[in-house]
């Protein structure tokens, strides 16, 4: 099934890709999702969304639409769903 | 008559004329703004703009906050900081910029940054905070004495392009550490700024800060609004609090 991602802030500035659609596997949750996409982008991407332990960092949000997920990690993707990952900003 | 509030002069009658238009804000409203007190943590490309904002709308009394001098890579977002001035304290500054646009306003000047040290004393001082730091440290310790003092605190933040607003009110939405308990690891002290970025949502702050003040509109309670002025994206998601927060115990 097919899932889109925009990318925002500091993500969206190491990928210089302002998003993507991504074909992913029935059953997949959004950890899965962001598992794939490290595969795909590597490290540069890891660093932003994932801790050192492999845990998803606790300053990315996760949306499904316009709603932010409460437990992205364990989130079970539907088919179109549209994602948005925003990495805490503080610029002032 | 709400005599809790202030009564306006007949010259504030006249500077405020054409805001006091406003459907739901009128004559009581700006009466609450004059009544009202805000601290502003840092004075820089959105702090500069909250500021001026508030002055020109006749908040009664700010209080800045911002640590050091003016540098030339000031100059071009933090529009309360002049080149005459380059070399001279930040908060000196602002509180002769903002006098020149409205000499009726108290000004309280801290030449100091919010730290856990110094937040519970400068936000007791206020009725509401617009949060406008470039470390999430000072964000951190703002919402955590915002918190404790039940008091509303506007968080606004920006980068590259890009920039992020929601509105906390205790009790009533996430707070921001329900947001990000931890700050990313990736920030950097320095970023890529436009003045008009940082303005543009400052702006937005200080609407927030009028209406949560005047008690009309609808704040963005529960809500943040991230844009992306690249491509002029505008979008309000619906964000979650964490029942296991820290700060607020998501309550």
């Amino acid at each position: 099934m097919q899932v889109s991602v925009v990318y925002t802030t500091q993500v969206k500035a190491a990928l210089d890709l302002p998003g993507e659609t991504i074909e992913v596997a029935a059953g997949s949750t959004a950890s899965d999702l962001l598992k794939q996409l490290v595969e795909k982008h590597g490290s540069k991407f890891g660093e932003l969304v994932f801790t050192s332990e492999g845990k998803l960092l606790p300053s990315l949000l996760m949306c499904v639409g316009d709603e932010q997920l409460a437990s992205p990690a364990d989130y079970p993707l539907q088919e179109g769903d549209a994602l948005t990952l925003l990495s805490a900003i503080s610029g002032g | 008559m709400d005599t809790k509030w202030p009564t306006l002069t007949d010259e504030e009658r006249a500077t405020y004329e054409w805001q006091m238009w406003v459907p739901e804000f009128g004559e009581e409203g700006q009466r609450r703004l004059k009544g009202s007190s805000v601290l502003i943590s840092r004075c820089g490309g959105l702090g500069s703009v909250v500021a001026y904002e508030l002055a020109a709308a006749g908040i009664g009394k700010l209080v800045i906050s911002h640590a050091g001098s003016i540098k030339p890579s000031d100059l071009n977002r933090q529009l309360l900081m002049t080149h005459d001035a380059l070399g001279t304290p930040r908060v000196e500054s602002a509180k002769r910029r903002l006098h020149d646009l409205n000499p009726r306003l108290e000004i309280e000047t801290v030449a100091e940054n919010v730290s856990p040290e110094n937040a519970e004393s400068l936000v007791d001082r206020v009725d509401l905070v617009v949060d406008c730091a470039p470390l999430f440290e000072e964000r951190y310790a703002m919402n955590a004495a915002a918190v404790a003092q039940n008091k509303p605190l506007v968080d606004c933040a920006m980068y590259d392009l890009e920039a992020h607003i929601t509105t906390i009110v205790p009790g009533k939405s996430p707070c921001l550490a329900c947001l990000y308990p931890e700050k990313p690891p990736s920030w950097r002290r320095e970023f890529p700024v436009f003045g008009a970025v940082s303005g543009m949502v400052a702006c937005l702050g200080a609407m927030e800060a009028i209406k949560l003040l005047a008690g009309f509109g609808e704040p963005l309670i529960g809500q943040m609004v991230m844009c992306d002025l690249r491509n002029m994206t505008f979008r309000k998601l619906k964000i979650a609090r964490r029942d296991d927060c820290s700060v607020c115990g998501g309550q």
